[in-house]
């Protein structure tokens, strides 16, 4: 458990213990962080199901994209904030691991759409049924990050 | 108040194993909606892209409202679960508030965004008093966030 130890020693439990003010706050972040990502990237998934298609994707990208990215950013670091004010409750629970597998897995599929489908989007960035690909990438997305999000619930209860 | 907290509403969250993280799960997801309607409706009023709002709305307002919907109903279950709880935390009362005058607030908008026509077809900017509703009503969704977190900490943090 040298890893335990080691997050432990990093004095940041000890400030979550000490100052009342830590765990409401950093979990605000975290709420307002995932929230931003996932109400965001669940619109772009939907208009990659097909949905909405008289907006043209990479137009909705450009509105919503950059609030996802805040989104993804304020909620890791939050995330490594809440993890570190407790290391313990954390080390170990299934579903926080679990949690900690899809987030890399729904990055990937954001990697995947990002080099090898997006480069395609001119042939259906409008009115027309965007490709199987698309398709498939858009409802995984809502799938990992929903998976994400509802786990992240969960971890206090296992 | 005891009737509601016996009810089957009641009973839904505080008398099973589920009901409490299943309504906290769907809880969460439905505010997430309500946000990213919210923020990409209110970043096209400030002129971020050049989509016409009224395609924006049409994909935009369904998602708002079933978000919208689910938050309200699984807020109520929580309330009807601990009705005294939550009618006596100062934070929830403020929450409540908050979350009428955004309510009022987004009347108001949707009236507006509809009488700007030139708007709603993407050839003219949105008006000023349209930007500071936007504003208002993001700067309210984000204090009803803080103020829904805060409510289970409140007694530890009341000075």
């Amino acid at each position: 458990m040298k890893a335990l130890e080691f997050f432990s020693s990093l004095g940041i439990a000890e400030l979550a213990r000490s100052q009342l003010w830590y765990s409401p706050l950093v979990e605000y972040v975290h709420y307002a962080g995932h929230s931003l990502l996932f109400g965001c990237i669940f619109i772009i998934d939907l208009r990659l199901m097909g949905m909405g298609r008289s907006i043209a994707v990479t137009d909705l990208h450009r509105l919503v994209l950059r609030w996802a990215a805040v989104g993804v950013g304020l909620a890791m670091l939050s995330g490594l904030m809440i993890f570190l004010g407790n290391p313990q409750l954390f080390w170990g629970n299934r579903i926080f691991i679990a949690k900690l597998l899809l987030i890399p897995l729904a990055l990937i599929n954001i990697a995947i759409f990002h080099y090898r489908i997006q480069p395609g989007v001119a042939d259906w960035n409008q009115y027309l049924m965007p490709p199987l690909s698309a398709r498939l990438s858009g409802m995984c997305s809502l799938l990992l990050w929903a998976s994400v999000m509802a786990l992240g619930r969960l971890i206090a209860y296992f | 108040m005891e009737w509601l907290e016996t009810s089957i509403f009641g009973r839904l969250i505080n008398n099973t194993l589920w009901g409490f993280p299943i309504n906290e799960i769907l809880h969460i997801f439905a505010m997430a909606l309500v946000i990213g309607a919210i923020v990409a409706f209110s970043a096209r009023v400030f002129g971020v892209s050049s989509i016409p709002p009224a395609s924006l709305a049409r994909v935009l307002t369904p998602i708002l409202i079933l978000g919208a919907a689910v938050s309200l109903v699984t807020g109520f279950l929580f309330f009807a679960a601990w009705p005294y709880t939550y009618l006596g935390n100062p934070v929830f009362q403020a929450k409540m508030l908050l979350l009428l005058l955004m309510l009022a607030l987004s009347v108001t908008a949707v009236i507006q965004v509809r009488r700007q026509g030139a708007f709603m077809l993407g050839t003219a900017p949105a008006s000023i008093g349209l930007r500071w509703q936007a504003a208002l009503i993001l700067v309210l969704v984000f204090l009803i966030l803080l103020a829904g977190r805060l409510i289970p900490y409140w007694r530890s943090l009341a000075p």
